[in-house]
Protein backbone atom coordinates (compact mmCIF):
# COMPACT_ATOMS: atom_id res chain seq x y z
CA UNK A 1 0.00 0.00 0.00
CA UNK A 2 1.36 3.23 -0.92
CA UNK A 3 2.37 5.78 1.89
CA UNK A 4 1.36 9.29 1.68
CA UNK A 5 4.24 12.22 2.95
CA UNK A 6 1.95 14.73 3.77
CA UNK A 7 5.33 17.40 4.24
CA UNK A 8 6.21 16.69 0.45
CA UNK A 9 2.82 16.40 -0.75
CA UNK A 10 3.59 12.69 -2.42
CA UNK A 11 2.39 9.53 -2.46
CA UNK A 12 5.16 6.95 -2.64
CA UNK A 13 4.35 4.13 -4.34
CA UNK A 14 6.03 0.52 -4.97
CA UNK A 15 6.71 -1.14 -8.33
CA UNK A 16 8.42 -4.59 -8.23
CA UNK A 17 9.99 -6.73 -11.14
CA UNK A 18 9.44 -10.00 -10.31
CA UNK A 19 10.20 -13.41 -12.74
CA UNK A 20 12.79 -16.17 -12.71
CA UNK A 21 16.38 -15.54 -12.46
CA UNK A 22 18.37 -14.36 -15.07
CA UNK A 23 15.06 -13.56 -17.13
CA UNK A 24 16.30 -9.93 -17.16
CA UNK A 25 14.68 -7.82 -14.44
CA UNK A 26 17.70 -5.98 -13.51
CA UNK A 27 18.68 -5.51 -17.11
CA UNK A 28 15.19 -3.51 -17.09
CA UNK A 29 15.56 -1.60 -13.94
CA UNK A 30 19.19 -0.71 -15.13
CA UNK A 31 18.10 0.50 -18.63
CA UNK A 32 15.46 2.82 -17.05
CA UNK A 33 18.13 4.17 -14.69
CA UNK A 34 20.57 4.58 -17.08
CA UNK A 35 17.86 6.21 -19.88
CA UNK A 36 15.39 8.33 -17.73
CA UNK A 37 18.39 9.51 -16.15
CA UNK A 38 16.30 12.70 -15.22
CA UNK A 39 13.21 11.11 -13.56
CA UNK A 40 15.42 9.29 -11.75
CA UNK A 41 15.79 10.47 -8.21
CA UNK A 42 18.71 9.33 -5.88
CA UNK A 43 20.83 6.40 -6.99
CA UNK A 44 20.60 2.70 -7.25
CA UNK A 45 21.15 0.66 -4.66
CA UNK A 46 22.89 -2.95 -5.52
CA UNK A 47 21.95 -5.73 -3.18
CA UNK A 48 23.75 -8.32 -4.08
CA UNK A 49 24.02 -11.76 -3.77
CA UNK A 50 25.24 -14.66 -5.17
CA UNK A 51 24.67 -14.98 -9.13
CA UNK A 52 21.68 -12.22 -8.05
CA UNK A 53 20.47 -8.62 -6.98
CA UNK A 54 18.18 -6.42 -5.43
CA UNK A 55 18.02 -3.31 -7.07
CA UNK A 56 15.95 -0.31 -5.76
CA UNK A 57 16.05 3.44 -7.24
CA UNK A 58 13.50 6.50 -6.90
CA UNK A 59 11.82 7.20 -10.03
CA UNK A 60 9.39 10.46 -10.63
CA UNK A 61 6.88 9.75 -13.54
CA UNK A 62 6.42 12.61 -15.78
CA UNK A 63 2.83 13.02 -17.03
CA UNK A 64 0.64 10.83 -15.49
CA UNK A 65 -1.04 13.55 -12.97
CA UNK A 66 -1.92 13.30 -10.12
CA UNK A 67 -3.57 12.28 -7.13
CA UNK A 68 -6.12 14.64 -4.93
CA UNK A 69 -3.15 17.39 -5.77
CA UNK A 70 -0.28 14.90 -4.86
CA UNK A 71 2.74 14.21 -6.65
CA UNK A 72 3.43 10.19 -7.19
CA UNK A 73 6.81 9.19 -6.68
CA UNK A 74 7.67 5.62 -7.75
CA UNK A 75 10.33 3.17 -6.02
CA UNK A 76 11.14 0.75 -8.54
CA UNK A 77 12.37 -2.90 -7.27
CA UNK A 78 13.87 -6.17 -8.33
CA UNK A 79 13.11 -8.95 -6.36
CA UNK A 80 16.38 -11.75 -6.82
CA UNK A 81 14.72 -14.02 -8.74
CA UNK A 82 17.23 -17.36 -7.88
CA UNK A 83 15.21 -20.16 -6.73
CA UNK A 84 17.49 -19.89 -3.19
CA UNK A 85 16.29 -16.09 -2.35
CA UNK A 86 12.75 -17.06 -1.42
CA UNK A 87 12.71 -15.22 1.59
CA UNK A 88 14.12 -12.21 0.05
CA UNK A 89 12.07 -11.89 -2.88
CA UNK A 90 8.69 -12.14 -0.56
CA UNK A 91 10.07 -9.19 1.75
CA UNK A 92 10.94 -7.48 -1.35
CA UNK A 93 7.28 -7.59 -2.27
CA UNK A 94 5.45 -6.11 0.78
CA UNK A 95 3.59 -3.75 0.05
CA UNK A 96 3.36 -3.94 -3.59
CA UNK A 97 2.08 -1.27 -5.44
CA UNK A 98 2.40 -2.84 -9.33
CA UNK A 99 4.11 -5.53 -10.61
CA UNK A 100 6.52 -6.05 -13.76
CA UNK A 101 5.96 -10.13 -14.35
CA UNK A 102 9.48 -10.25 -16.75
CA UNK A 103 9.07 -13.37 -18.17
CA UNK A 104 12.27 -15.22 -20.60
CA UNK A 105 11.23 -16.34 -23.29
CA UNK A 106 13.33 -18.57 -23.95
CA UNK A 107 11.66 -22.19 -24.61
CA UNK A 108 14.02 -23.86 -22.22
CA UNK A 109 12.84 -21.42 -19.22
CA UNK A 110 8.89 -21.99 -20.29
CA UNK A 111 8.88 -24.03 -16.68
CA UNK A 112 10.74 -21.64 -14.58
CA UNK A 113 8.48 -18.81 -15.91
CA UNK A 114 4.96 -20.34 -14.67
CA UNK A 115 7.23 -21.47 -10.98
CA UNK A 116 7.75 -17.99 -10.29
CA UNK A 117 4.39 -17.02 -11.40
CA UNK A 118 2.83 -19.74 -8.96
CA UNK A 119 5.39 -18.20 -6.39
CA UNK A 120 4.73 -14.47 -6.51
CA UNK A 121 0.88 -15.39 -6.46
CA UNK A 122 1.26 -17.23 -3.32
CA UNK A 123 3.66 -14.46 -1.62
CA UNK A 124 0.63 -12.05 -2.54
CA UNK A 125 -1.73 -14.21 -1.24
CA UNK A 126 0.73 -14.37 2.56
CA UNK A 127 0.39 -10.74 2.13
CA UNK A 128 -3.56 -10.67 1.87
CA UNK A 129 -3.06 -9.53 -1.74
CA UNK A 130 -4.84 -11.22 -4.73
CA UNK A 131 -2.96 -11.64 -7.55
CA UNK A 132 -5.99 -10.78 -9.70
CA UNK A 133 -6.39 -7.27 -8.28
CA UNK A 134 -2.96 -5.79 -8.08
CA UNK A 135 -1.98 -4.15 -10.83
CA UNK A 136 0.15 -6.01 -13.15
CA UNK A 137 1.82 -6.44 -16.42
CA UNK A 138 3.65 -9.17 -18.20
CA UNK A 139 6.76 -8.42 -20.52
CA UNK A 140 8.33 -11.14 -22.47
CA UNK A 141 11.62 -10.42 -22.53
CA UNK A 142 14.52 -11.66 -24.95
CA UNK A 143 12.48 -11.37 -28.21
CA UNK A 144 15.79 -10.22 -29.75
CA UNK A 145 17.18 -14.04 -29.23
CA UNK A 146 14.92 -15.59 -32.28
CA UNK A 147 16.76 -13.41 -34.75
CA UNK A 148 19.86 -15.12 -33.50
CA UNK A 149 17.79 -18.66 -34.22
CA UNK A 150 17.42 -19.24 -30.83
CA UNK A 151 14.19 -21.59 -29.81
CA UNK A 152 11.72 -19.39 -27.99
CA UNK A 153 8.58 -18.98 -26.75
CA UNK A 154 5.99 -17.42 -28.97
CA UNK A 155 3.81 -14.74 -27.38
CA UNK A 156 0.87 -16.60 -27.78
CA UNK A 157 2.65 -19.68 -25.95
CA UNK A 158 3.52 -17.16 -23.17
CA UNK A 159 0.17 -15.90 -22.76
CA UNK A 160 -1.29 -18.98 -22.55
CA UNK A 161 0.88 -20.55 -20.30
CA UNK A 162 1.03 -17.07 -17.71
CA UNK A 163 -1.93 -14.54 -18.79
CA UNK A 164 -4.65 -17.03 -19.55
CA UNK A 165 -6.54 -16.43 -16.64
CA UNK A 166 -5.30 -13.33 -15.42
CA UNK A 167 -5.97 -11.27 -18.84
CA UNK A 168 -3.55 -8.31 -18.43
CA UNK A 169 -1.46 -6.45 -20.60
CA UNK A 170 2.12 -8.22 -21.76
CA UNK A 171 4.13 -6.78 -24.00
CA UNK A 172 7.15 -7.83 -25.88
CA UNK A 173 10.69 -6.45 -25.08
CA UNK A 174 14.43 -7.16 -25.37
CA UNK A 175 15.71 -5.30 -22.75
CA UNK A 176 19.60 -5.67 -23.50
CA UNK A 177 18.95 -3.37 -26.53
CA UNK A 178 15.88 -1.36 -24.45
CA UNK A 179 12.71 -2.21 -26.62
CA UNK A 180 9.99 -2.69 -24.60
CA UNK A 181 11.69 -1.69 -21.55
CA UNK A 182 10.12 1.81 -21.23
CA UNK A 183 6.43 0.87 -22.61
CA UNK A 184 6.20 -1.61 -20.40
CA UNK A 185 7.17 0.72 -17.08
CA UNK A 186 4.43 2.92 -18.46
CA UNK A 187 1.89 0.40 -18.60
CA UNK A 188 2.62 -0.37 -15.22
CA UNK A 189 2.28 2.58 -14.04
CA UNK A 190 -0.53 3.57 -15.72
CA UNK A 191 -2.56 0.84 -13.94
CA UNK A 192 -0.39 1.06 -10.94
CA UNK A 193 -1.86 4.97 -10.77
CA UNK A 194 -5.27 3.83 -11.77
CA UNK A 195 -5.56 1.70 -8.66
CA UNK A 196 -3.67 4.04 -6.37
CA UNK A 197 -6.55 6.12 -7.65
CA UNK A 198 -9.40 4.42 -6.81
CA UNK A 199 -7.78 3.27 -3.68
CA UNK A 200 -7.43 6.93 -2.63
CA UNK A 201 -10.74 7.79 -3.73
CA UNK A 202 -12.66 4.68 -2.07
CA UNK A 203 -10.84 6.07 1.53
CA UNK A 204 -11.49 9.67 1.21
CA UNK B 1 18.27 -31.94 -39.58
CA UNK B 2 21.90 -32.83 -40.68
CA UNK B 3 23.89 -34.33 -37.98
CA UNK B 4 26.60 -31.40 -38.01
CA UNK B 5 24.35 -28.87 -37.70
CA UNK B 6 22.29 -30.56 -35.44
CA UNK B 7 25.25 -30.56 -33.15
CA UNK B 8 26.72 -27.25 -34.50
CA UNK B 9 22.83 -25.60 -33.23
CA UNK B 10 23.45 -27.00 -29.51
CA UNK B 11 26.77 -25.82 -29.09
CA UNK B 12 25.72 -22.31 -29.98
CA UNK B 13 22.46 -22.60 -27.61
CA UNK B 14 25.14 -23.77 -24.95
CA UNK B 15 26.76 -20.74 -25.74
CA UNK B 16 24.05 -18.72 -25.28
CA UNK B 17 22.80 -20.21 -22.16
CA UNK B 18 26.19 -19.84 -20.23
CA UNK B 19 26.15 -16.20 -21.34
CA UNK B 20 23.04 -15.76 -20.25
CA UNK B 21 24.30 -17.69 -16.58
CA UNK B 22 21.61 -20.32 -17.52
CA UNK B 23 24.70 -22.43 -16.75
CA UNK B 24 22.50 -25.91 -15.75
CA UNK B 25 20.55 -25.17 -19.45
CA UNK B 26 23.90 -24.60 -20.94
CA UNK B 27 25.45 -27.81 -19.78
CA UNK B 28 22.51 -29.66 -20.84
CA UNK B 29 22.98 -28.53 -24.06
CA UNK B 30 26.59 -29.49 -24.18
CA UNK B 31 25.30 -33.06 -23.08
CA UNK B 32 23.38 -33.60 -25.93
CA UNK B 33 25.93 -32.47 -28.15
CA UNK B 34 28.26 -35.17 -27.07
CA UNK B 35 25.50 -37.82 -26.96
CA UNK B 36 24.90 -37.30 -30.49
CA UNK B 37 28.81 -36.80 -31.63
CA UNK B 38 29.11 -40.16 -29.76
CA UNK B 39 26.75 -42.07 -31.73
CA UNK B 40 28.12 -41.12 -35.12
CA UNK B 41 30.88 -43.43 -36.54
CA UNK B 42 32.57 -41.57 -39.40
CA UNK B 43 34.00 -38.04 -37.64
CA UNK B 44 37.14 -37.05 -38.14
CA UNK B 45 38.47 -35.77 -35.17
CA UNK B 46 35.69 -37.20 -32.63
CA UNK B 47 37.78 -37.78 -29.90
CA UNK B 48 38.68 -34.52 -29.84
CA UNK B 49 35.81 -32.94 -30.26
CA UNK B 50 34.61 -34.45 -27.30
CA UNK B 51 37.49 -33.75 -25.46
CA UNK B 52 36.52 -30.19 -26.18
CA UNK B 53 33.19 -30.37 -25.10
CA UNK B 54 33.96 -32.19 -21.74
CA UNK B 55 36.37 -29.54 -21.17
CA UNK B 56 33.67 -27.14 -21.73
CA UNK B 57 31.62 -28.83 -19.37
CA UNK B 58 33.96 -29.03 -16.93
CA UNK B 59 34.36 -24.97 -17.05
CA UNK B 60 30.62 -24.59 -16.90
CA UNK B 61 30.17 -26.75 -14.00
CA UNK B 62 33.06 -25.05 -12.05
CA UNK B 63 30.85 -21.70 -12.59
CA UNK B 64 27.77 -23.57 -11.53
CA UNK B 65 29.73 -25.01 -8.46
CA UNK B 66 30.96 -21.22 -7.56
CA UNK B 67 27.84 -20.13 -7.47
CA UNK B 68 26.04 -22.93 -5.55
CA UNK B 69 29.03 -23.19 -2.87
CA UNK B 70 29.50 -19.15 -2.68
CA UNK B 71 28.77 -17.26 0.98
CA UNK B 72 24.49 -16.21 0.07
CA UNK B 73 25.19 -12.71 1.01
CA UNK B 74 28.23 -11.01 1.53
CA UNK B 75 28.45 -8.53 4.12
CA UNK B 76 27.43 -4.97 3.12
CA UNK B 77 28.15 -1.34 3.81
CA UNK B 78 27.18 0.08 6.88
CA UNK B 79 24.81 2.55 4.84
CA UNK B 80 23.31 -0.12 2.36
CA UNK B 81 22.44 -1.96 5.79
CA UNK B 82 20.84 1.09 7.11
CA UNK B 83 18.86 1.09 3.86
CA UNK B 84 16.95 -1.87 4.01
CA UNK B 85 16.46 -1.41 7.78
CA UNK B 86 14.39 1.92 6.54
CA UNK B 87 12.79 0.30 3.06
CA UNK B 88 11.61 -2.99 4.55
CA UNK B 89 10.66 -2.52 8.30
CA UNK B 90 7.46 -1.31 7.10
CA UNK B 91 5.57 -1.10 10.86
CA UNK B 92 4.72 2.02 12.33
CA UNK B 93 4.88 1.71 16.13
CA UNK B 94 8.59 2.07 17.80
CA UNK B 95 8.78 -1.52 19.03
CA UNK B 96 7.61 -3.57 15.88
CA UNK B 97 9.56 -0.93 13.24
CA UNK B 98 13.10 -1.92 14.79
CA UNK B 99 12.11 -5.67 14.91
CA UNK B 100 11.35 -5.71 11.73
CA UNK B 101 14.61 -3.72 10.33
CA UNK B 102 16.30 -6.72 12.26
CA UNK B 103 15.16 -9.02 10.29
CA UNK B 104 15.48 -7.35 7.32
CA UNK B 105 19.18 -7.42 7.52
CA UNK B 106 18.61 -10.95 8.78
CA UNK B 107 16.58 -11.68 5.40
CA UNK B 108 19.50 -10.08 3.60
CA UNK B 109 21.99 -12.15 5.20
CA UNK B 110 23.64 -9.41 7.20
CA UNK B 111 23.44 -11.82 10.32
CA UNK B 112 26.38 -10.03 12.04
CA UNK B 113 24.58 -6.40 12.32
CA UNK B 114 20.88 -8.26 12.96
CA UNK B 115 22.03 -9.96 15.80
CA UNK B 116 23.61 -6.48 17.34
CA UNK B 117 19.90 -4.93 16.35
CA UNK B 118 17.70 -7.96 18.03
CA UNK B 119 20.05 -8.01 21.03
CA UNK B 120 19.77 -4.45 21.31
CA UNK B 121 15.58 -4.94 21.46
CA UNK B 122 16.01 -7.54 24.39
CA UNK B 123 15.35 -4.96 26.63
CA UNK B 124 12.00 -4.08 25.24
CA UNK B 125 9.65 -6.23 26.89
CA UNK B 126 7.03 -6.21 23.66
CA UNK B 127 9.34 -7.67 21.16
CA UNK B 128 11.90 -9.04 23.21
CA UNK B 129 10.72 -12.71 22.84
CA UNK B 130 10.47 -12.60 19.34
CA UNK B 131 13.96 -10.83 18.80
CA UNK B 132 15.03 -13.97 21.29
CA UNK B 133 14.09 -16.53 19.01
CA UNK B 134 15.18 -14.49 15.98
CA UNK B 135 18.56 -14.43 17.22
CA UNK B 136 18.30 -18.17 17.47
CA UNK B 137 17.43 -18.06 13.80
CA UNK B 138 20.21 -16.26 13.11
CA UNK B 139 22.51 -18.53 14.97
CA UNK B 140 20.59 -21.38 13.11
CA UNK B 141 21.53 -19.90 9.79
CA UNK B 142 24.90 -19.35 10.89
CA UNK B 143 25.44 -22.43 12.38
CA UNK B 144 26.66 -20.95 15.15
CA UNK B 145 24.80 -23.59 17.34
CA UNK B 146 27.40 -23.37 20.01
CA UNK B 147 27.44 -19.79 20.62
CA UNK B 148 23.55 -19.87 20.12
CA UNK B 149 23.48 -22.01 23.11
CA UNK B 150 26.00 -19.86 25.43
CA UNK B 151 23.52 -16.95 24.63
CA UNK B 152 20.93 -19.07 25.65
CA UNK B 153 22.92 -19.56 29.05
CA UNK B 154 23.47 -16.11 29.41
CA UNK B 155 19.98 -15.45 29.52
CA UNK B 156 18.88 -18.24 31.75
CA UNK B 157 21.42 -16.57 34.06
CA UNK B 158 20.78 -13.32 33.33
CA UNK B 159 17.09 -13.49 34.57
CA UNK B 160 16.14 -11.40 31.40
CA UNK B 161 12.96 -14.01 30.90
CA UNK B 162 10.39 -15.15 32.86
CA UNK B 163 10.63 -19.35 33.46
CA UNK B 164 8.05 -19.66 30.95
CA UNK B 165 9.10 -17.66 28.45
CA UNK B 166 12.83 -18.91 28.75
CA UNK B 167 10.75 -22.55 28.25
CA UNK B 168 9.33 -21.58 25.02
CA UNK B 169 12.45 -20.29 23.91
CA UNK B 170 14.09 -23.45 24.70
CA UNK B 171 11.41 -25.56 23.20
CA UNK B 172 11.63 -23.37 20.20
CA UNK B 173 15.61 -23.72 19.95
CA UNK B 174 15.81 -27.49 20.82
CA UNK B 175 12.99 -28.00 18.18
CA UNK B 176 14.73 -26.26 15.66
CA UNK B 177 18.33 -28.17 16.12
CA UNK B 178 16.19 -31.66 16.45
CA UNK B 179 14.78 -30.54 13.47
CA UNK B 180 18.17 -30.51 11.49
CA UNK B 181 18.88 -33.34 12.87
CA UNK B 182 22.08 -31.45 15.39
CA UNK B 183 22.85 -33.43 18.15
CA UNK B 184 22.85 -30.53 21.04
CA UNK B 185 20.23 -30.29 23.67
CA UNK B 186 19.79 -26.53 25.11
CA UNK B 187 18.95 -26.43 28.94
CA UNK B 188 17.71 -24.87 31.17
CA UNK B 189 19.79 -24.65 34.77
CA UNK B 190 17.03 -22.94 36.72
CA UNK B 191 14.44 -25.07 38.36
CA UNK B 192 10.69 -25.00 38.06
CA UNK B 193 10.39 -24.91 34.48
CA UNK B 194 11.12 -28.16 33.75
CA UNK B 195 7.27 -29.04 33.01
CA UNK B 196 6.72 -28.77 29.37
CA UNK B 197 3.71 -25.58 29.25
CA UNK B 198 1.53 -24.70 26.63
CA UNK B 199 3.42 -21.36 24.56
CA UNK B 200 1.29 -18.35 26.24
CA UNK B 201 -0.27 -16.55 23.41
CA UNK B 202 2.51 -14.97 20.94
CA UNK B 203 3.84 -11.21 21.57
CA UNK B 204 4.50 -9.45 18.62
CA UNK B 205 6.69 -12.49 16.68
CA UNK B 206 7.79 -11.65 13.47
CA UNK B 207 10.13 -14.07 12.25
CA UNK B 208 13.31 -14.49 9.68
CA UNK B 209 12.15 -17.38 7.24
CA UNK B 210 15.35 -19.76 7.11
CA UNK B 211 15.00 -20.55 3.74
CA UNK B 212 17.36 -17.89 2.08
CA UNK B 213 20.08 -20.62 3.63
CA UNK B 214 18.59 -23.38 1.38
CA UNK B 215 16.77 -24.87 4.32
CA UNK B 216 13.03 -25.90 4.00
CA UNK B 217 10.84 -22.73 4.25
CA UNK B 218 9.62 -22.06 6.84
CA UNK B 219 5.64 -20.38 8.20
CA UNK B 220 5.21 -17.49 10.04
CA UNK B 221 4.45 -18.34 13.67
CA UNK B 222 1.43 -19.39 13.90
CA UNK B 223 -0.39 -18.69 17.20
CA UNK B 224 -3.74 -20.76 15.96
CA UNK B 225 -5.47 -22.77 13.53
CA UNK B 226 -8.89 -23.00 12.13
CA UNK B 227 -10.07 -26.53 10.78
CA UNK B 228 -12.69 -26.61 8.57
CA UNK B 229 -13.97 -30.30 9.47
CA UNK B 230 -14.81 -32.50 6.94
CA UNK B 231 -15.85 -35.62 9.11
CA UNK B 232 -17.28 -36.72 12.45
CA UNK B 233 -19.80 -34.48 14.58
CA UNK B 234 -18.74 -31.06 13.76
CA UNK B 235 -18.59 -31.99 10.13
CA UNK B 236 -18.96 -28.72 7.98
CA UNK B 237 -17.06 -26.55 11.18
CA UNK B 238 -14.64 -24.66 10.90
CA UNK B 239 -13.13 -25.91 14.91
CA UNK B 240 -9.94 -22.90 16.14
CA UNK B 241 -7.08 -24.61 18.12
CA UNK B 242 -4.28 -22.91 19.56
CA UNK B 243 -0.65 -24.03 18.40
CA UNK B 244 1.10 -25.02 21.39
CA UNK B 245 4.68 -25.36 19.41
CA UNK B 246 5.63 -24.70 15.76
CA UNK B 247 8.24 -26.13 14.24
CA UNK B 248 8.69 -24.89 10.73
CA UNK B 249 5.83 -26.44 8.84
CA UNK B 250 5.32 -29.24 11.72
CA UNK B 251 2.77 -27.51 14.51
CA UNK B 252 0.96 -29.23 17.67
CA UNK B 253 -1.62 -28.72 19.29
CA UNK B 254 -2.81 -29.35 22.92
CA UNK B 255 -6.93 -30.75 22.74
CA UNK B 256 -8.62 -31.24 26.10
CA UNK B 257 -9.93 -34.57 26.50
CA UNK B 258 -13.62 -32.98 26.45
CA UNK B 259 -12.61 -33.28 22.50
CA UNK B 260 -12.52 -37.26 22.26
CA UNK B 261 -15.25 -37.77 20.15
CA UNK B 262 -13.81 -35.11 17.58
CA UNK B 263 -10.03 -36.58 18.13
CA UNK B 264 -11.03 -39.64 16.57
CA UNK B 265 -11.59 -38.09 13.29
CA UNK B 266 -8.47 -37.04 13.06
CA UNK B 267 -6.52 -39.82 12.48
CA UNK B 268 -3.40 -40.01 12.02
CA UNK B 269 -2.81 -39.49 7.92
CA UNK B 270 -5.71 -37.89 7.76
CA UNK B 271 -5.59 -34.79 5.12
CA UNK B 272 -7.17 -31.19 6.59
CA UNK B 273 -8.01 -29.70 3.22
CA UNK B 274 -8.88 -26.39 4.38
CA UNK B 275 -7.14 -24.49 7.69
CA UNK B 276 -6.76 -21.30 8.08
CA UNK B 277 -3.76 -20.00 9.77
CA UNK B 278 -3.66 -17.20 12.47
CA UNK B 279 -0.32 -15.68 12.86
CA UNK B 280 0.10 -12.45 14.96
CA UNK B 281 0.16 -10.06 11.94
CA UNK B 282 -1.69 -12.75 8.69
CA UNK B 283 -3.87 -14.73 8.20
CA UNK B 284 -3.56 -17.19 5.80
CA UNK B 285 -4.91 -20.45 4.16
CA UNK B 286 -3.42 -23.49 3.67
CA UNK B 287 -3.72 -27.61 3.96
CA UNK B 288 -2.19 -30.10 5.91
CA UNK B 289 -1.89 -33.84 7.38
CA UNK B 290 -2.41 -35.30 11.01
CA UNK B 291 1.15 -37.03 11.53
CA UNK B 292 0.43 -38.03 15.36
CA UNK B 293 -2.28 -38.07 17.24
CA UNK B 294 -1.34 -38.84 20.79
CA UNK B 295 -3.19 -39.13 24.39
CA UNK B 296 -0.89 -37.80 26.81
CA UNK B 297 -0.22 -40.22 30.00
CA UNK B 298 1.46 -37.88 32.52
CA UNK B 299 1.73 -34.20 33.48
CA UNK B 300 -0.81 -31.57 34.25
CA UNK B 301 -2.47 -32.27 30.90
CA UNK B 302 -2.86 -35.78 31.49
CA UNK B 303 -5.59 -37.35 29.34
CA UNK B 304 -5.40 -34.79 26.77
CA UNK B 305 -4.29 -35.26 23.34
CA UNK B 306 -1.55 -33.67 21.60
CA UNK B 307 -2.11 -33.77 17.75
CA UNK B 308 1.16 -32.72 15.24
CA UNK B 309 0.38 -31.54 11.74
CA UNK B 310 2.25 -31.13 9.05
CA UNK B 311 1.49 -28.06 6.84
CA UNK B 312 1.63 -29.37 3.36
CA UNK B 313 0.54 -26.55 1.48
CA UNK B 314 -0.04 -22.45 2.41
Amino acid sequence: MATINLKKKEIEAKIVYYGPGRGGKTTNLEYIYKTYKKQVTGDMVSITTEGDRTLFFDFLPIGLGKIRGFDVRVSLYTVPGQVQYSSTRKLVLKEVDGLVFVADSLQVRREKNMISLKDMAQNLKDYGLNVFKVPLVFQYNKRDLAEEGFPILTVEQLDKDLNRQLKVPSLPASALKGDGVGATLKECLKLTLKSLKSQFQEGS
Amino acid sequence: MNVAVKIKTLLQEAELYRSQGLLKESIGKYRAAADILQKVDKVKNRDAYLEGIARKIRAVEKELDAFLNAPAAPEMTAAVQDLIKEKFAFAKDADSQPLEGAIALAKFGQYGRALEEFRSLLAKEPVKVAAAKNIIRCHISRESFDEGIEEFRQWDGDGLFSPQQLENLRVFFQGVLDKRGIEKTVEIAQSGAETFQEIESPELDLQLDQSDAGQEEELLDISSIGVLMEDGPQTGERVEFDVSFQSGKEISLLIPSREKGMIEHLRVGTKLNDIEFYSPFAMFQGAGIVTSNTKIATGPKRGDFSLDIKVTST
